[in-house]
């Protein structure tokens, strides 16, 4: 979310005008998420945005979810600091996209389940299976975000001007705090709102 | 939380469940799924197993130069993003051609069956 504001990240500008950015971009998104918060009362609004996103809406969605810190910062920097390689290995996130929508996609849509476990468990035992599944979920999730909040602090950290070791963890963790909020408030209609206003910022 | 129940989603029973899967229709819907996904799943798969593995193994070949500074490596790996929007928009077009409308046609026939 953060990464927008990177564009001419070598000039920083002021603090305060870039706190009152990042504050305002903030107020705006929880305002929408709050909005969409509002129209969820099924468990298939809270998951699936209600199955009411046009492909167009989603589309533009998952662009925004694919232009995150990890590969908006960290596939521009491969490329910068290892050349071809860097090249290569960002090649391998768009062919994996295609795993997903001939492989999973249509058949898990057609269980009418919303979650990685609820899938797995549709014809197992549940206990383990939920197990199993939020155990990788969270390992994978822990990993991913290491580098995703450290690109997201780093960038918040410059533009806010926080140079403390301590200043910099307590706005790692505000960050995270925000996603987090943005997510369980507004489940996937404002996830989804959120991450098409992220992609039209960022395009 | 789901209990066994939720699989007979909107009260529909079991039996309907039998017979449709067994129906030709179903039958049909799921060959053709498979028939698209799984071919092109091996395509997909392969064309980009052979864009790493001559990345590795053969990176003389790779930086063969084509015209300018543009070599054999760019090329490839360009035309796997031309790849991958190809295949999107195959399976969109094999979706709403020969997928939706059937699976459509069977979610009528099952709900006013149960009607």
């Amino acid at each position: 979310m953060s990464g927008i504001l990177a564009a001419g990240a070598t000039q920083v500008g002021s603090p305060a005008l870039n706190m009152a950015i990042f504050g305002l971009f903030v107020a705006i998104t929880i305002v929408i998420v709050i909005r969409a918060s509002k129209q969820n009362t099924t468990a298939a609004d809270y998951y699936a945005g209600g199955r009411n996103f046009t492909g167009r809406q989603n589309g533009t969605a998952i662009a925004g979810d694919y232009l995150s810190a990890a590969s908006f910062l960290g596939i521009t920097g491969a490329i910068a600091l290892t050349g071809y390689d860097g090249f290569l290995y960002s090649i391998g996130f768009l062919v994996a996209w295609l795993v997903a929508l001939l492989l999973t996609a249509e058949l898990m849509r057609n269980t009418g389940k919303f979650t990685m476990a609820d899938v797995l468990s549709f014809r197992m035992r549940q206990r383990p299976v939920r197990t199993a599944a939020a155990i990788s979920t969270l390992a994978v999730s822990l990993f991913y975000l290491l580098a995703q909040m450290a690109g997201a602090g780093g960038l918040v950290s410059l533009l806010l001007g926080v140079t403390s070791t301590v200043g910099q963890a307590v706005t790692i963790a505000v960050v995270g705090v925000l996603m987090i909020v943005y997510v369980l408030v507004g489940g996937m209609k404002g996830t989804t709102w959120v991450q098409i206003i992220k992609a039209v910022l960022l395009i | 939380m789901s209990t066994t129940d939720d699989r007979r989603a909107g009260g529909i029973p079991v039996a309907t469940y039998e017979s449709v899967q067994k129906s030709p229709d179903f039958q049909q819907l799921r060959r053709s799924y498979r028939g698209f996904a799984f071919p092109m799943t091996v395509a997909f798969l392969a064309w980009y197993m052979l864009y790493v593995l001559l990345s590795i193994f053969a990176p003389e070949f790779m930086a063969t130069e084509v015209f300018g500074s543009i070599n054999v490596g760019i090329l490839l790996g360009l035309g796997q993003f031309a790849s991958t929007a190809l295949i999107t928009w195959l399976y969109v077009r094999h979706a709403n051609r020969s997928l939706d409308p059937l699976a459509e046609q069977l979610r009528h026939e099952i709900e006013e069956g149960r009607a």
